[in-house]
């Protein structure tokens, strides 16, 4: 996402730009000391996203926004609350008090990770189902991955969270495997059992198991064991 | 007989009506000096939170910047925050010590503004032997910033000049800037008023105020204070 930070202090900017290096989908274009000069950058930058303080000298956040005719997402950052009402009423995606702390910050990042999600639902019709060529990030305490899903042989539910099983990582999401279930394509991924969701092209080899149930073995040595019901599914599918 | 009876109930009856007079007398006096208190206490000068979070970001991005600034600036903040604390229990402050306090003030002001706001300071050597309430200049000078220069995108200048001429302080802050009419009126304007009102209480007639357009783009805001002794105590 392409940012304009507008702020007349220098300092509250190059703060600004330091806590969004943490977010790298957030591209800060260009900074702008006054309504004026933002006014002219927005037009000649296009940007997706505002970071606007509201007193600056000349117009304000809000007399900026009122001169524009494609208003792009809006975060007011402003030192005190009082004008948090008025910043509800023009639709602003968020409303930073600085000094903003950085967790706060990292909520205003997924606020904008979900409208750009849902923009692009809305243009290109309901979301496309992942498969072995999409990339997911995830992340586990401070480790983040953008993991390819063809290297993702297994998911495997623990509690309220996944185990996410690549190379010789295993980092946990916090989702439930029904939720995730619905999102993978069912001709790459297959809902082994109540515990798993196996990556069809990692599997090595299967066995009959007890109970008319199935044995998977995986690449690499995992195995798994797909429930009755499924292992009919199973045979359903994979089946000439 | 009767006649004697007569007598000692006028005297009971005037007796218990002066007594009930005073008492009553007395009260409205002890309340109307609570009132007095009471207003005092809610025009105090309080710190405009927009400052206090406007320097606390400022010093964020600082201590990345400019380490030994940064901590410069955390003691000018504190002290101006002591002051601040302080002044609630104290009616008058010294001169030397509302002055520390605008240059701390101003000295964070500049960290915000960087080019865009100078300052002068002119202060006449025996404006030291006066004593002010507390954060009022600090509180004009403010207004300066907030009305004048944070609204000019060029910036501008403060200048604090002081006088000493027939036992008064005259306090004279110039900012550059308009006064739009009608301001000292409007919500804006009602740091101006509680000032105007405090001086009223603390000082009767004996002290002035007034807030003017000068040539060339500045305000002038001026403040002529008596010497304390009579007052001091009118303030606890």
């Amino acid at each position: 996402m392409r940012a304009l930070i507008v702020d007349d202090e220098r300092l509250a900017r190059k703060e600004l730009m330091k806590l969004l290096e943490e977010h790298p989908m957030i591209e800060v274009v260009g900074e702008a000391m006054n309504a004026e000069e933002a006014f002219q950058m927005i037009n000649e930058l296009n940007p997706d996203l505002l970071f606007l303080d509201i007193q600056m000298p000349g117009k304000t956040g809000f007399q900026l926004l009122e001169m524009l005719d494609a208003v792009p997402l809006v975060v007011f950052t402003t030192a005190y609350d009082e004008f948090a009402l008025k910043a509800f009423e023009v639709n602003a995606l968020d409303y930073l008090l600085k000094p903003i702390q950085p967790e706060r910050l990292s909520e205003t990042v997924i606020k904008l990770q979900e409208k750009e999600r849902a923009k692009i639902v809305a243009e290109r019709g309901p979301e496309k189902k992942l498969g072995l060529n999409d990339q997911v990030f995830v992340k586990d305490g401070d480790r983040c991955w953008f993991v390819s899903l063809t290297n993702v042989r297994l998911f495997e539910s623990d509690g309220n969270y996944i185990k996410v099983y690549f190379d010789n990582n295993r980092p946990m999401i916090h989702k439930s495997l029904n939720a995730l279930d619905e999102k993978l394509d069912e001709r790459a991924f297959f809902r082994a059992s109540r515990k798993h969701i196996v990556n069809l092209s990692w599997v090595e080899g299967i066995e009959s198991w007890f109970n008319g149930g199935l044995m998977v073995r995986l690449r690499g040595g995992d195995k798994v064991e797909v429930s009755r019901r499924q292992a009919a599914k199973f045979k359903d599918m994979m089946s000439l | 007989m009767s006649s004697v009876y007569a007598v000692i109930f006028f005297l009971w009856y005037v007796l218990y009506f002066t007594y009930h007079y005073f008492d009553q007398y007395n009260k409205s006096l002890k309340y109307e000096a609570s009132m007095v208190q009471i207003e005092l206490n809610n025009l105090k000068s309080q710190l405009n939170p927009h400052f206090i979070f406007n320097a606390l970001n400022s010093i964020r991005a600082l201590v990345d910047e400019n380490p030994v600034k940064s901590k410069q600036a955390i003691n000018q903040l504190s002290t101006i925050l002591r002051s601040s604390l302080a002044s609630d229990k104290k009616g008058l402050t010294r001169f030397d010590d509302e002055l520390k306090i605008v240059k701390d003030y101003l000295g964070l002001e500049i960290i915000r503004f960087e080019e865009r706001l100078r300052t002068e300071f002119d202060i006449h050597p025996d404006s030291h032997s006066f004593f002010v309430p507390p954060l009022m200049i600090q509180t004009l000078v403010e207004n300066g910033i907030k009305h004048g220069i944070s609204k000019l995108t060029a910036g501008g200048i403060i200048k604090m000049k002081t006088l000493v001429e027939n036992d008064h302080l005259r306090i004279q802050i110039r900012n550059s800037g308009c006064l739009i009419n009608g301001e000292k009126t409007s919500k804006d304007g009602l740091g101006l008023k509680n000032t105007v009102q405090r001086l009223k209480l603390i000082y009767g007639d004996d002290a002035s105020f007034r807030i003017v357009n000068e040539k060339d783009n500045f305000v002038l805001t001026e403040l002529v204070l008596p010497q304390k002794r009579r007052y001091e105590s009118t303030n606890r």
